[in-house]
């Protein structure tokens, strides 16, 4: 009886994800709701957990809670701790999601909701869950290694050094995207500087508080730091209204980047505990009562989505950024489907921490599936806008102009109604001089967020302060990324350094900090710099790079899950690893050739530099760009852009023949099985 | 009933702090007394600065 009523439910489960899917899909004309969205993704969530995560438990690891994991052999007290299933989870949530899965699936958005929507919702289920999952078993069956450490290990030193080297080149360029993104949001925003300025002196607050004033209290200096940005966000407000202050305040990209990358060169410089840390507790609050606010939000609204299912866009001639549907849309959105990154906290702290085996289901498969949930909400944020709107925000000035004027006729000519008195009412709703050409997806996220929060708490009038809560938050989780990323860049490089010169590995000598500090900040700091000065909006170049190098960090994770499956003996079941590593390779390779090769210039780096030089030959200068000295730079930006991206791809091809060769050994039998899994070591009192 | 609140927000807050990752003490000192007697025991100060270091400088923290 018991076993029938679970048949039907499941059934049940699986036909509305199924029919929601199929009214997403055939929707033609009438936007569709919200709601639908939701529910396709919660049923394919709950089936997928329910069946699929359980059969890589039982089938693939044998999952065995009388296994005893790292934490409990290896119980320090610090780093190898067991501790309660939930907290872990919510532990490795806090560290996997960031503003990845926010920005990502809103730019994704040209090609209308339904593409983004698939991959986001499949993709997780069959990728980036299953990502997670096996490489956190595989590193509790392993004390908790690192990626990397599996990756020399299982596969080989090429394949390990190959990772390092990948890990790095990534950082670089992820904190340059993102920084970008801050720098897009806050360019001309007095409201937006200074409420984002004032969160650094909140942090230092805090880092006193605990400190000397009350030492370890973090609760009590998290609740006052909250406080304190809330007062922020109406100082913000105050300045932006004041005519005198404002100007004082309204900056240009160049000065705002020039200012992030100085405060990331001091929080690495800076003790941890005063900038660092608190920055970063602030942030999980944030975080964590924002996804909650949204998730409340939409479901109390049910907005109906605005955004097409698919647009005229697919073809690649999109305004937000180049490229098809194929393979620009599983580039451009990475984390909320599969991210790499996720293999290095699945590999990090989380194992360290797991009680019980069995554990690893709801953390490692579960946690990723609720990432993926946000990034789901971030993609019904950006649809409830009108496309019209989406695009004026969303589209660099080289598309649509620089006034209302001339931002509604592109868009119309785009085949979308847009009134430009309506972007100057919005831009005046939300406190801002201008929301065109805002790229970058956190404005028009910020938008749709306030569009929604407003609709259930304070009407039109607290759009506005909606907004400016949405790009403080934005804006702060960024930044803890961007500093937190910066400090660990510095880490890295004085390790992979020390090679090189002994002396600058030492970590807590201050000339080998400084210069290690500095050579990353300017690492990024170039990049950034090159898409701020970017007539195309940065964006555009930058965004895809960094689509690509995340997911050949997840190539590299899937390569070290199959090659662990292989040796365990479950050759027949590699597949389940198989199937996602090779979407994602095709995938990443086809976008790392398009990007460099295409003939495009809005697509190709080597084309786009050809075309400069082609207009340079003729003694004009490119469209939007001032001087010589400009074009040229631009020149060499798009070389050193198209060397990223072939560096990416190369490491993509090192690490797949590494890993097919070393599983054709094993499974020939022409080498024996050499694997670092810890043997079994029944349950005894550890000591 | 007061007790009884005050354990629970006791158990809520450890229970943030734990999700924040911030390092616990108490649980570092039962555990070297009881598995490590004998052992130098770090300084509730020293212990704090300690594993907040080690978390901020390590890849695999903090996620895009």
């Amino acid at each position: 009886m018991r076993r029938l009523l679970t048949i039907l439910i499941w059934s049940f489960v699986s036909a509305a994800g199924a029919a929601s899917f199929a009214w997403l899909g055939l929707s033609r004309g009438e936007p569709v709701n919200a709601a639908w969205l939701l529910v396709a993704a919660l049923c394919t969530y709950a089936v997928s957990y329910r069946f699929y995560s359980k059969f890589i438990a039982s089938r693939i690891f044998a999952l065995d809670p009388a296994r005893p994991t790292p934490a409990v052999r290896l119980n320090d007290g610090r780093d190898f701790m067991p501790t309660n299933r939930w907290i872990v989870f919510g532990h490795h949530f806090a560290a996997i999601a960031g503003p990845g899965p926010l920005v990502g699936p809103t730019l994704a958005a040209q090609f209308g909701f339904l593409p983004g929507a698939i991959w986001i919702i499949v993709g997780v289920a069959l990728g980036g869950a299953v990502q997670d999952f096996v490489i956190l078993c595989a590193s509790v069956r392993r004390d908790g290694k690192s990626l990397g450490q599996m990756a020399k290990e299982e596969i080989g030193p090429i394949a390990g050094f190959t990772a390092l080297v990948a890990v790095l080149g990534i950082m670089i360029i992820l904190i340059a995207v993102l920084a970008l993104v801050v720098v897009n949001a806050l360019k001309a925003s007095p409201w937006g500087v200074v409420t984002i300025g004032l969160t650094i002196p909140t942090a230092l607050i805090m880092g006193v508080y605990m400190r000397w004033i009350r030492p370890h209290h973090v609760l009590e200096a998290s609740a006052i730091g909250l406080v304190l940005l809330l007062v922020a966000l109406f100082a913000g407000r105050w300045v932006a209204s004041n005519p005198s202050l404002a100007p004082a305040f309204t900056l240009t990209g160049k000065t705002l980047a020039m200012l992030i990358m100085a405060y990331s060169f001091f929080a690495s410089v800076l003790p941890v505990w005063l900038l660092l840390a608190p920055r970063d507790y602030l942030s999980a609050f944030v975080k964590i009562g924002v996804v909650l606010a949204l998730a409340l939000g939409i479901v109390i609204v049910l907005p109906p989505l605005q955004m097409p299912a698919l647009t005229q866009f697919t073809d690649g001639t999109g305004p937000v950024f180049a490229g098809k549907v194929f393979p620009f849309a599983f580039i451009t959105i990475a984390c909320g489907a599969i991210s790499g990154f996720h293999s290095l906290i699945a590999s990090g702290t989380t194992p360290k921490l797991l009680t019980n085996e069995a554990d690893a289901r709801p953390v490692g498969y579960g946690a990723m599936l609720t990432e993926s949930l946000v990034a789901v909400m971030a993609l019904i944020a950006a649809c409830v806008l009108t496309p019209g709107v989406y695009f004026a925000i969303n589209a660099p000035a080289s598309a649509i102009g620089t006034t209302a004027a001339s931002a509604a006729a592109a868009v119309q000519h785009w085949g979308f109604t847009l009134d430009p008195a309506q972007m100057q009412i919005l831009a005046r709703d939300v406190g801002e001089k201008s929301l065109l050409s805002r790229t970058g997806g956190a404005p028009s996220l910020a938008v749709g967020m306030a569009h929604i929060f407003s609709r259930v708490l304070g009407g039109s009038t607290a759009m506005a302060l909606w907004y400016h809560f949405a790009i403080m938050f934005e804006a702060l989780f960024i930044l803890t990324t961007v500093d937190a990323g910066t400090r660990v860049g510095r880490f890295m490089l004085q390790d992979l350094l020390k090679h090189v010169w002994a002396p600058i590995g030492r970590v807590s000598w201050y000339p080998a900090v400084v210069m290690a500090s500095g050579l990353v900040v300017s690492m990024w700091g170039y990049f950034l710099y090159q898409g701020v000065m970017d007539p195309l909006g940065g964006i555009n170049s930058l965004w895809p790079l960094f689509g690509i190098s995340n997911q050949l960090l997840a190539a590299v994770a899937l390569c070290v899950g199959t090659t662990v499956i292989i040796k365990m003996g479950k050759a027949r079941y590699a597949w389940v690893t198989i199937l996602p590593l090779a979407w994602l390779a095709t995938v990443t390779l086809t976008a790392g050739w398009e990007k460099i090769f295409s003939a495009d210039p809005r697509l190709g780096f080597l084309s786009h530099a050809r075309t400069l030089a082609e207009t340079l030959a003729t003694g004009a200068l490119p469209n939007g760009v001032q001087t010589l000295a400009d074009a040229k730079r631009l020149i060499l930006n798009d070389h050193i852009d198209a060397a990223v991206a072939a560096f990416f791809l190369i490491s993509v091809v090192v690490i797949l023949v590494a890993s097919v060769h070393e599983w054709f050994s094993v499974l020939s039998g022409r080498k024996a099985v050499i694997t670092s899994e810890t043997p079994f070591v029944p349950a005894t009192r550890a000591a | 009933m007061i007790n009884y609140l005050t354990s629970m927000f006791n158990r809520a807050a450890s229970m943030v702090r734990a999700v924040l990752g911030v390092p616990d003490y108490e649980r570092y000192l039962g555990h070297m007394r009881s598995a490590h007697p004998g052992d130098r025991i770090m300084t509730e100060t020293e212990f704090r600065h300690t594993r907040m270091n080690d978390r901020y400088n390590k890849a695999g923290s903090k996620c895009c």
